[in-house]
């Protein structure tokens, strides 16, 4: 059976005839070909209603054909908005319109279209915030969410994958039309490494459904393929970025493309003429129809109607009549000024010209059945189902308006213009005001020799060639409003010309306040069609040029992105320590620490809230008693190395580490020039030019970056390096632990006498080199061994075998908290904040006295001399009455909060809850209490105790 | 006695791939070592070994090369697994980098790597910009990193040097980025 809706071959010369697609449209089974898109092979199937317009329900078609409106937005399976007219046709695919009640023929939402005169442009504002206070969130938010919007989003969608991949390149051409190849091909000949991209499935832009020779489009192929251009098809540039980054999506591929030069072919926009019932199915733009005849083969009406407003009109009108299309009028308006030769080849096609015509209304419900013209002050209605509408076209002008391009307007030809954009981009083709075939190709070409001549290649320029036909393109003034309405400005928007007229009135006269006040270019296709009628509306009532109004700022992206392609493949970093397979074999349950993985416990990652803290007691119970051991790999670690590394983190740090004799450890406390305490580690002289440092695992690449700048300020004899992943720690601690090393292979002497409690050492234990210092954070005998990360296994195996015999267990995290806050330590960020002084956290004793300066010892003075606001208590509170208490509750003195708890915990040895809270200063005194309120809103009584609530006298940590 | 050193367990092989496959080799434990400091030249006359003129260039003796990554800081590597031999006495102000220590070493091979690489990297690798000898210091996979191009012909070959901490990590990435150079035999 004979296809009475597709055209003959040669016409479609996408598509394959012999492969047929089945598919759905709201669940009609329809057919298609391959090659089809799906709005080609909607409307191969007689489907034109694709959409429903966002305010008022209108039915809408396809306009662009070029994935330049928001008509063919389509819900694909459980993908949303997908642009009809650009993705390819697939077999079986489901596809249904969107904002619609039932279906795209019909939706009863619809009504809306009728109720028009009580939405006038702004009623938003106006209406949505009464009748009362709440009504907002309560009564309209709902509704309007449910109403507006386009597709649906499937949450419960899998995973999907999408690819990130970077492309560097001498010059990026964007748009592969006639103009682009040509610059492509020279810029590649001359020698540089060229890109050519285009959204379109094939190279060729115009040249591929225009009025041209074959013969001129291969030719153009052929040259890109010997000059060994590399082409990207199905690509769109979604915007420019600072130092020609441009983001290229591909499919599921965003390519991050970095060029050293880039020509703008990107080609033109199509422009619509402003007339009532503009909107109806049926109306198109010539472009469209050229493209849907050359490219698919759809016999686009029955009977159409042509509006010439230059040559491409011209050119669609004669395609219609080659194609079998009759023509019931070609309409060429008073202002145009078509090429003599075009109006002869017209004349010789005998078709039914109407000069001088202007379109005063469009008829029909669901789609086009009649148009009403104006010719000579004779009102006619012509019969037709199809408008090609050629009303000119604007320049494609936000990658160079990104660039940091101005717009102009060309009065006589009310085109926008582009001037200014950088030096590394060149405009080619009607984005740079050509339009003549031979002058669109010659600019390429002049683009290309640019780009390439400022890459170092040699080559020559050509000289422009004159454009006869620019004269003939041109666009059109926007009519004032029809009585009637239904002229739509704005198709995404439903906005129509009272809407903007209104707006002024309003008394929005700029373009930015028109925009948020009505709307207009907010829509998916961000005011490519409406731009320019806005502009001459807003021109019209305010009596300003079209050049004073301009476009609204043009960002990227240039098109729809899927959020997919912006998150491509994302995998959060961490870092492991060199045991972390050890701990995970253990039955460690591992937490992210920072960037860090970190045991938590060794209770096993499934285990109950009542084993985890029977495991954590045993723990903690293990180092009290025993002896226990806890990577600490993930701590800071920094090498201050040179004739003045002493003199450098004596300026650093708030003690004295200029005259620290070597083999003995310090505490280095680390402020910021607000005087603020940043962080807290020890620092080990290894020799007299170099220090062993730690830093918290949270802050060591802010200490590593604030020493580095700080050095290059100084210039003092100093390297800074960070090793924190070179060295892996081992905190060995408890009453046993001397004896775990007494029975290892070592050269170093680890008794009493001759390793002093905030001793360092450097030598070998169990074959392993390793540094290790007398410090600890648990208030035992600790010894903290770092080793080389590659011997940290060994080591760690080591430990483990010499203490079995003093039942020598690994402990985590958690019991790490509990351990140091047993013994009064505080933790760097959770027991400080951004103002938290040493004096607040009664560290008076880190501050070198005598000490010229520190960072922030300035500060410190000063702040000092304001005496204490708050201060950093130790409290105790019986288990039952601090059960509820947690981190944050607030420390209350007569009913008003004067701080908060930092640190909380259930004290397993000491069998009490005990924590850190910032309180008045007057009552941080051991005896006094504070009073919390706890996660229940119950005020509770605690005790202040002194500065340790376990061996506050430090006879266990020193023995 | 001396401990055995254990360098992060990728699964990944070390021997060179049949001609014509891509993929990636963990080189970790072979011989290398950082230096830095205004002593690294005198290191490098005591050591025998050359300085390179530029920084992010690389100079070679036999089989050692070594990359200056700035103007007092280096990256010696031995390509011959053979330990790089220090000078005899110790050279004022040249400290140890820790680079054995800190830095895993991935060593990207054969047609594919350079299509692969630009999953992961944004720089440039272009024979003009990236010609082998060269040292590219830059980010991958969202981590700071060490390229030095050794080779172009007849294919890329490219040593990555990245944060220890993290093999399980960009092994993920690259997994998730170039599966097919995980999968090279």
């Amino acid at each position: 059976m004979a296809d009475l809706t597709r055209l003959p071959a040669p016409w479609g010369a996408r598509i394959d005839r012999t492969k047929t697609l089945s598919f759905s449209f709201d669940g009609k089974p329809m057919r298609g070909y391959a090659g089809d898109t799906v709005a080609s092979a909607a409307l191969g199937a007689g489907q034109w209603i694709l959409s429903r317009s966002f305010k008022y329900h209108r039915p809408r078609g396809p306009l662009t054909m070029a994935g330049q409106d928001a008509n063919t937005l389509v819900q694909i399976g459980s993908e949303p908005n997908v642009r009809a007219d650009r993705r390819a046709l697939g077999a079986g695919i489901a596809v249904s319109a969107q904002n619609t009640s039932h279906s795209a023929d019909r939706d009863t939402n619809s009504i809306l279209d009728r109720l028009g005169r009580f939405l006038p442009v702004g009623f938003y504002y106006r209406t949505f915030f009464g009748p009362n206070d709440g009504s907002w969130l309560k009564t309209w938010e709902p509704i309007i969410r449910k109403s507006a919007g386009l597709g649906v989003v499937d949450t419960k969608l899998p995973e999907g994958h999408y690819d990130r991949r970077n492309l560097a390149c001498d010059v990026l051409v964007v748009g592969a039309g006639p103009a682009g190849m040509a610059a492509a091909r020279v810029a590649a000949a001359a020698g540089a490494d060229v890109v050519l991209l285009d959204a379109e499935p094939e190279t060729g832009g115009a040249l591929t459904y225009g009025r041209y020779d074959a013969t001129i489009l291969a030719g153009a192929r052929q040259g890109l393929d010997a000059a060994g251009v590399r082409v990207m098809t199905g690509a769109t540039c979604n915007g420019w970025y600072t130092d020609n980054f441009l983001p290229v999506l591909q499919g599921e591929t965003l390519w991050r493309v970095r060029a050293d030069q880039v020509v703008v072919a990107s080609g033109q926009q199509d422009q619509m003429l402003v007339f009532r019932n503009n909107d109806l199915p049926g109306i198109v733009t010539a472009s469209a129809v050229q493209r849907l005849m050359r490219h698919y083969a759809v016999r686009p009406g029955r009977q159409a109607c042509v509006f010439a407003g230059t040559p491409v009109g011209a050119a669609a009108a004669l395609d219609l009549k080659e194609a079998g299309v009759p023509l019931a009028a070609v309409l060429i308006p008073a202002d145009a000024s078509l090429p003599a030769a075009l109006m002869a080849q017209l004349e010789a096609a005998g078709l039914p010209l109407r000069k001088g015509a202007a379109v005063l209304e469009a008829k029909g419900r669901r789609h086009l059945t009649a148009l009403t013209i104006a010719t000579a002050g004779r009102v006619e209605t012509i019969a037709c189902d199809l408008f090609a509408v050629d009303a000119g076209a604007t320049p494609c002008y936000q990658l160079p308006l990104h660039a940091g391009a101005k717009l102009g307007f060309d009065e006589a030809t009310r085109i926008f213009t582009l001037s200014g954009q950088p030096d590394t981009m060149h405009l080619a083709g009607t984005v740079a005001g050509a339009h003549g075939l031979a002058a669109v190709i010659r600019s390429g070409e002049i683009a290309g020799a640019a780009a390439a001549k400022a890459l170092g290649h040699a080559v020559a320029a050509p000289a422009p060639l004159a454009d006869d036909e620019a004269g003939a393109f041109r666009t059109y003034p926007v009519p004032t409003g029809h009585a009637s309405g239904r002229d739509f400005v704005d198709f995404d928007e439903d906005l129509q010309v009272k809407d903007i007229v209104n707006a002024v009135k309003d008394g929005y006269r700029e373009l930015e306040l028109v925009k948020r006040y009505s709307t207009v270019g907010m829509g998916p296709s961000q005011g490519r069609h409406s731009a320019l009628a806005t502009a001459q509306i807003v021109a019209r009532e305010t009596a300003r040029q079209v050049a004073q109004i301009g476009v609204t700022t043009s960002r990227p992206p240039f098109g729809p992105e899927r959020l997919g392609l912006l998150a491509g493949p994302h995998r959060s970093q961490h870092r492991t320590t060199a045991m972390d397979g050890w701990h995970r074999a253990a039955g460690a349950k591992m937490i992210p620490a920072g960037i860090w993985w970190r045991p938590l416990h060794y209770a096993g990652p499934e285990a109950s809230t009542a084993a985890i803290a029977a495991k954590v007691a045993a723990e903690v119970r293990s180092v009290r008693e025993a002896v226990g051991m806890l990577d600490v790999s993930t701590l800071g670690k920094l090498a201050v190395r040179g004739p003045d590394a002493a003199a450098f983190i004596d300026r650093i740090y708030t003690m004295a580490h200029a005259k620290q004799p070597v083999g003995r450890v310090r505490y280095c406390l680390m402020l910021n020039d607000m005087g603020s305490v940043i962080d807290d580690g020890v620092a080990f002289r290894i020799a007299e030019d170099d220090f062993y440092i730690t830093a918290t695992t949270g802050a060591v690449d802010r200490v590593f970056t604030e020493m580095s700048f700080l050095n290059a300020q100084w210039r003092m004899r100093v390297d800074i390096q960070n090793i924190t992943a070179a060295f892996a720690g081992i905190n060995l601690t408890g009453p046993l632990a001397r004896r775990v090393l007494e029975r290892m292979e070592r050269d170093i002497d680890v008794s009493a006498e001759a390793f002093r409690y905030l001793d360092g050492r450097t030598g070998t234990v169990a074959g392993c080199p390793v540094r290790i210092m007398r410090i600890g954070f648990t208030g035992e005998l600790s010894y903290e061994l770092h080793t080389p990360r590659s011997y940290a296994p060994a080591l760690w195996q080591a430990l483990l075998e010499a203490g079995r015999p003093e039942g020598l267990s690994a402990y985590g995290l958690e019991a790490s908290r509990i351990l140091r806050l047993e013994k009064g330590h505080i933790i760097i960020g959770q027991d400080t904040d951004a103002l938290s002084t040493a004096g607040e956290l009664g560290m008076d004793w880190a501050l070198g006295k005598k000490k010229p300066y520190y960072i922030g010892k300035p500060a410190v003075e000063k702040r000092a001399a304001l005496g204490l606001t708050r201060s950093l208590c130790r409290f105790e509170l019986d288990v039952e009455a601090g059960a509820q208490v947690g981190d944050s509750s607030l420390v209350l003195r007569d009913g008003q909060p004067v701080g908060f708890v930092t640190s909380v915990a259930a004290s397993p040895t000491l069998g009490r809850i005990i924590g850190l809270a910032y309180c008045h200063p007057e009552d941080n005194a051991p005896g006094r209490s504070i009073r919390l309120r706890d996660r229940t809103g119950t005020e509770r009584e605690a005790r202040v105790v002194a500065h340790a609530f376990y061996d506050p006298e430090n006879r266990r940590q020193e023995i | 006695m001396t401990a055995s050193r254990l360098f992060p367990s990728t699964g990944l092989g070390s021997t060179v791939f049949a001609a014509g496959r891509s993929g990636v080799r963990d080189l970790t434990a072979r011989p290398r070592l950082g230096l830095r400091g205004r002593g690294t030249p005198n290191w490098c006359a005591a050591a025998g070994l050359p300085f390179p003129a530029e920084i992010n260039g690389i100079a070679r003796a036999g089989s050692i090369r070594v990359a200056r990554l700035g103007t007092y800081e280096l990256l010696v590597l031995s390509d011959d697994g053979l330990p790089i031999a220090a000078p005899a006495e110790p050279v004022p102000e040249a400290f140890d980098g820790y680079r054995d220590e800190t830095w895993a070493w991935f060593r990207f091979e054969g047609p594919a790597v350079a299509n692969a690489l630009a999953t992961m990297t944004a720089v440039d690798l272009r024979p003009a910009a990236a010609p082998a000898g060269r040292v590219l210091q830059t980010r991958f996979a969202g981590l700071d990193v060490v390229l030095v191009i050794d080779r172009r012909d007849p294919d890329l070959a490219v040593d990555l040097f990245f944060d220890i901490a993290s093999v399980d990590y960009l092994l993920g990435a690259i997994s998730d980025r170039a599966p097919e150079l995980l999968t090279a035999a």
